[in-house]
């Protein structure tokens, strides 16, 4: 049995398809690629995976074998699975090491001396443990996209989703992305990476699904998806060569 | 010390201090209902401000603990020092009942129900005239009394400085919610709720929690408005208080401890130094208001950080970053 099994799932908005029919699985530790064109439901996937905002219209998940249908939203992250948003989110108002706490699981006791020590253990892996007590609405991109994956970590995740880590980062901070992402995943983390970056799908992930129109267009091993014909016509074209 | 320990000791020892300068009974009353606005408007500062839910019915809770208290110690004799915790639980209860159908609602939505709920609870206290006493209000409650002492002689002076121990638990209680994971996790769904549901923060459970405990704050003062003032009213349930309480915290500012507790104080002196002007001390005050706001969008509380950016700017140095530790 995989850690993940997604089966058959489809959501509609209105007259739009955004997800038809997607399925696969992921095991522990792994990291699956997903690309695909704009719109073409990466993100609605992730969306539906953590029913943020909402759940699919049909088909199942199944996290450690344990179905999601009757689960809400803050249950899935508790159950170990956890995403970054496409944009950088922050809880503006809390510090930086807020951020962390109150993502922390009550039992590690965000509350207490211990708590606020590993928080600030996390974020020095992340080199932002030198700007713990600043209001997290002021500081960079790169930082603000560090702390998110940071808070998702606080949350102990057994599957960590990231929707476009690498957008709008230097060619630098990519590099560094890819060696943070690395390291996530050597603890044992499952990944499910979202990415246009085609070099850092393929530094990362040992399988890669690329979807067109909400379909899956292309699996297997990145290499070989991304010299597809089918990829190369309907996503990649030109880039495929940069690659 | 820190200067800001020492100016909040300062603070409250002239409000300690103030029954000993002068005995006046209207500046007494005047200062009773000042404090006690300032707790129940810390407490609508928890779900309005810290928790950003737009909680309509913060002072019908104020109103229900009043007649909880009345109509229990009056009609069913329940001892008079039993008022503030049946206050509390009447409040707590009534948030409760409240919050449920506002579990996930957003906006103009919540606005709507828990506005709804006070009018629902005027028609209730209007129309069961045998147990609140209907149109005139429940009068004759009876006054507090602990071992012999009443907490009217001298003044009121028992009120006065209930009230005040009152705002100092109440100041206790914010600084500590504030800080602590319970308060994060409801200023973490203000700032982004999708978000935070994403770091399995509970929703449902955090409102319920955070109406909870903002209702601790008007079930208290109401019960001692009640047995202060003797009595329960309808109006308690109206626009009147409603938009005091919500000129006194937009005024002192949103989301900080103090805010709540110097809008209180500071709209209460301004109406009384304007009483000469009539109805027309509303006007000013509003414009006062609107004034202050355009200056300081964080409210009185925001002055001493407002002036330090300013000061900053104009030395052209890098003002804080940040907005630093809320005051
Ligand atoms: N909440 C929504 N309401 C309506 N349409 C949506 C919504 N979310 C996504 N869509 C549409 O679904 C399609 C897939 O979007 P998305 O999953 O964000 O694509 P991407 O692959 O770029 O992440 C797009 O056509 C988008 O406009
Ligand atoms: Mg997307």
């Amino acid at each position: 049995m995989a850690l993940l099994e997604v089966d058959g799932l489809t959501k509609s908005f209105g007259a739009l398809v955004a997800l038809r029919g997607v399925s696969f699985s992921l095991e522990a530790g792994e990291v699956l690629g997903l690309a695909g064109p704009n719109g073409s439901g990466k993100s609605t996937l992730f969306n539906m995976l953590t029913k943020i905002p909402t759940g699919p219209d049909a088909g199942d998940v199944r996290l450690d074998g344990q179905s999601l249908k009757n689960m809400r939203a803050h249950q899935i992250a508790r159950a170990g699975m956890v995403r970054i948003f496409q944009t950088e989110t922050d809880f503006g108002d809390l510090s930086v090491v807020e951020n962390i706490l109150v993502s922390m699981p009550s039992d590690s006791k965000p509350g207490t001396k211990a708590g606020r020590d590993a928080a600030m253990a996390l974020l020095s892996e992340f080199d932002l443990d030198g700007m713990a007590d600043q209001a997290s609405g002021q500081i960079g991109v790169f930082d603000r996209k560090k702390l998110m994956i940071a808070t998702a970590l606080a949350r102990q995740p057994k599957i960590l989703l990231l929707d476009e880590p690498a957008a709008g980062l230097s060619k630098p901070e990519v590099a560094a992305m890819i060696e943070l992402i690395r390291q996530i995943n050597a603890k044992g983390i499952a990944i499910v990476v979202i990415e246009h970056v085609i070099p850092l799908l393929l530094a990362l992930s040992e399988k890669l699904i690329v979807l067109n129109f909400g379909e899956v267009l292309a699996r297997g091993a990145p290499r070989d998806v991304v010299r597809d014909p089918a990829v190369v016509e309907a996503y990649l074209g030109s880039v495929a060569e940069d690659a | 010390m820190t200067r800001k320990s020492l100016i909040i000791c300062v603070f409250f020892a002239i409000l300690a201090l103030l029954p000993v300068v002068s005995d006046d009974s209207y500046i007494r009353h005047v200062s009773i209902v000042a404090l006690l606005y300032a707790i129940v408007v810390s407490g609508w500062n928890v779900s309005l401000g810290f928790g950003g839910v737009f909680n309509f019915a913060h002072l019908a809770f104020f109103a229900i603990a009043a007649y909880a208290t009345g109509i229990l110690t009056k009609t069913y004799g329940f001892p008079s020092w039993m008022g503030v915790p049946i206050g509390i639980i009447a409040a707590v209860i009534a948030s409760l009942i409240v919050c449920l159908p506002v579990l996930r609602l957003k906006g103009i939505y919540v606005i709507l129900v828990t506005f709804g709920f006070g009018q629902l609870c005027l028609q209730f206290v209007l129309n069961q005239r045998s147990l609140t006493g209907g149109n005139f209000g429940f009068v004759q409650i009876p006054p507090l009394r602990v071992f012999g002492y009443s907490f009217r002689s001298d003044q009121a002076m028992g009120y006065y400085y209930l009230a005040l121990v009152g705002l100092i638990l109440t100041v206790v209680l914010i600084n500590w919610f504030r800080s602590s994971p319970f308060g994060w996790r409801v200023a973490a769904l203000r700032e982004n709720e999708d978000y935070a549901v994403s770091r399995g923060i509970a929703l449902a459970r955090v409102r319920l929690a955070t109406f909870a405990f903002s209702a601790i704050f008007p079930g208290a003062a109401g019960a001692i408005y009640a047995q202060y003032v003797r009595a329960a009213s309808p109006d308690m349930f109206g626009f009147s208080f409603l938009t005091i309480a919500l000129s006194m915290l937009l005024l002192g500012g949103v989301a900080t401890v103090w805010g709540p507790v110097v809008g209180a104080l500071v709209f209460a002196i301004l109406t009384e130094v304007m009483t000469p002007l009539g109805p027309g001390r509303y006007l000013v005050t509003a414009v006062l208001i609107v004034a202050i706001l355009r200056f300081f969008p964080k409210g009185l509380a925001g002055i001493p950080d407002g002036l330090a950016t300013w000061r900053a700017r104009s030395r052209k140095i890098d003002p804080a970053k940040g907005h630093g530790p809320n005051v």
